[in-house]
């Protein structure tokens, strides 16, 4: 079990004192640990935590260069308006809950309603920054749950809110490019062409300070029907307004010059499902009726495929980072894990914690573990 | 700044003296501060390091010198575009010594300030993990096997597609 409640925290340096004072063995026999930890830390953690007790602590202490761990936004069947956060590490293979959010204000968002049919209410978060963002949902009475986004830094392991959006949202177009979060259209308390037509940007970076700014708008309302994951790519937010594989439209927004362009019509045509880019720099696809992952090649304006599987068949939605892609599965019921580095690319599924279901994934640093446990547990 | 040809004494923990040029003890933030406090005429005790140690040190720093100047001069054209992989290829063998030596030039390093030695040295400890098993790993390092055999069960099945990291 893990001790992460704060009047159990020791800092690193106490905690070397207290290790040294009960004569626990070094890192490295002959090296002092601070200096030991500079070599250590040039190793990938996954070799690390195969080698001692000792060295397994290392990899998760706060003085320690994070390793990047799978984060979902979770809902539970039994208590259907409740939001969860778990974050998956792939090192140990243990799925950790996040602190909960603040309680004020509580979060109760509604997932269902006879109006949205078998398709749960959108729920809309973003990785940017090494933060998670939670941005848009729906309440009880149909009202935007969220007035301001609910910010989680994994490394200090606390929540904090962002600045108010001019017009809370039940959803949008959510994307993050270079540092910035950007909200695009949807709709908030009800259907306003104004809100429909909107860009809002704000910079974590803190340039313009916290604030939402606006931005140079779209010219109808038609981006506004669905909750869209729009995707930061090269210098531009790129999304499409319908999912899956009917006609759509598509659009880029370029953020160094403030302006809507045309997607490239080979980009529009391969998009039938969840896409992410990795890095900002490669976009991958999901085409949720081939079942099949695919790569976009940008000179040749065309997609190539990467792997086939019927476990991509239906993905909902995808994050990509440290040359994986990570992938909700149909109906949320799962999580699959690309490696598209290896050649071919290889796929690995992971469960989730029981009774729960995946709203969404991101790819972010580990949490910070004063003693990670010693057993994989799962819930 | 004092001409390239005044040398300064060091003195190892063994007693030993070691003599090195202005330019090669620049390559040392400690002693460049040493130095710059109390004058160059003593000699600079450097009670951490032992001779085995320093002398290794020593042949270190006149080599990054060396190779310093030789850029300064013609404007880089004496050392070429492959004068850095030269240069690093001479740290690598540079480090081939038993871990002993190794371990106390990281300390060394640490100590006087050196940080491209430093970081190589590090490096060097890193490379001799990589690509070894975890038994290989601990026969190198010397390091207790504390696992329990349910917990080294485990480890195979763990940790099959982690992120890669920068």
């Amino acid at each position: 079990m893990a001790a992460n409640t704060n009047s159990f925290w020791v800092p690193p340096s106490k905690r070397r004192k207290i290790l040294l004072e009960h004569h626990a063995p070094p890192l490295i026999p002959g090296l002092p640990d601070h200096i030991a930890q500079l070599c250590l830390s040039l190793i990938h953690p996954s070799i690390l935590f195969s080698v001692c007790h000792s060295w397994r602590r290392l990899i998760y202490s706060s003085s320690f260069p994070p390793f990047l761990s799978l984060y979902a936004v979770l809902t539970c069947k039994a208590y259907s308006d409740s939001i969860h956060f778990y974050s998956f590490d792939p090192i140990s293979s243990h799925w950790r809950s996040l602190p909960p959010p603040r309680p004020d204000p509580p979060l109760r968002i509604l997932l269902r309603h006879p109006s949205f049919l078998s398709r749960n209410l959108p729920i809309q978060s973003i990785a940017v920054s090494g933060n998670l963002v939670l941005l848009a949902a729906t309440a009880h009475n149909l009202y935007p749950a969220l007035s301001r986004p609910l910010i989680f830094n994994p490394l200090r392991r606390d929540w904090n809110v962002g600045p108010l959006l001019p017009n809370p949202r039940r959803w949008c177009a959510l994307g993050t490019a270079r540092g910035s979060v950007y909200v695009a259209s949807g709709i908030g308390t009800q259907f306003s062409i104004d809100v429909a037509r909107s860009l809002e940007k704000w910079d974590l970076n803190g340039k313009s300070g916290e604030v939402w700014e606006k931005k140079t708008g779209l010219k109808d309302g038609r981006f506004s029907r669905d909750a869209i994951d729009a995707v930061g790519w090269r210098g531009k937010i790129c999304m499409v307004n319908v999912k899956g594989n009917a006609a759509k439209e598509g659009i880029m927004y370029d953020v160094e010059n403030d302006e809507w362009n045309d997607m490239p019509e080979g980009m529009l045509s391969g998009w039938r499902g969840p896409v992410a880019a990795m890095d900002e720099e490669v976009m991958y696809a999901v085409d949720e009726a081939k079942s099949a992952l695919s790569k976009y090649n940008a000179k040749n304006d065309a997609w190539e495929e990467v792997m086939q599987s019927e476990r991509l068949r239906g993905a909902e939605q995808l994050a990509a980072q440290g040359g994986r892609i990570c992938v909700v599965s149909a109906g949320g019921v799962g999580i699959s894990v690309v490696d598209v580095v290896s050649s071919p690319a290889r796929l690995w599924e992971v469960d989730l914690p029981a009774g729960f279901e995946a709203a969404a994934v991101h790819i972010l640093p580990r949490m910070p573990i004063p003693e990670p446990p010693e057993s994989s547990d799962i819930d | 700044m004092a001409s390239s040809s005044k040398t300064i004494t060091v003195v190892s923990s063994d007693g030993d003296e070691f003599e090195m040029t202005m330019k090669a003890a620049e390559q040392s933030k400690l002693i460049t501060h040493m130095l710059d406090e109390f004058g160059v005429s003593d000699k600079v005790p450097l009670y951490n390091v032992n001779s085995e140690t320093m002398a290794k040190v020593m042949e270190y720093c006149k080599k990054h010198a060396d190779h310093e100047a030789a850029k300064e001069e013609d404007g880089g054209a004496a050392i070429g575009a492959g004068g850095e992989e030269e240069l690093k290829k001479w740290d690598d063998e540079f480090l081939k010594v038993e871990n002993g030596l190794l371990f106390n030039i990281i300390l060394a390093a640490n100590y006087l300030e050196i940080k491209s030695l430093l970081d190589s040295s590090c490096q060097a400890v890193a490379d001799m993990i990589k690509g070894k098993t975890p038994e290989q790993i601990r026969e190198i390092f010397n390091i207790k096997n504390d696992f329990t055999p349910e917990e080294e069960a485990k480890l195979r099945s763990e940790n099959e597609w982690a992120f890669q990291e920068d």
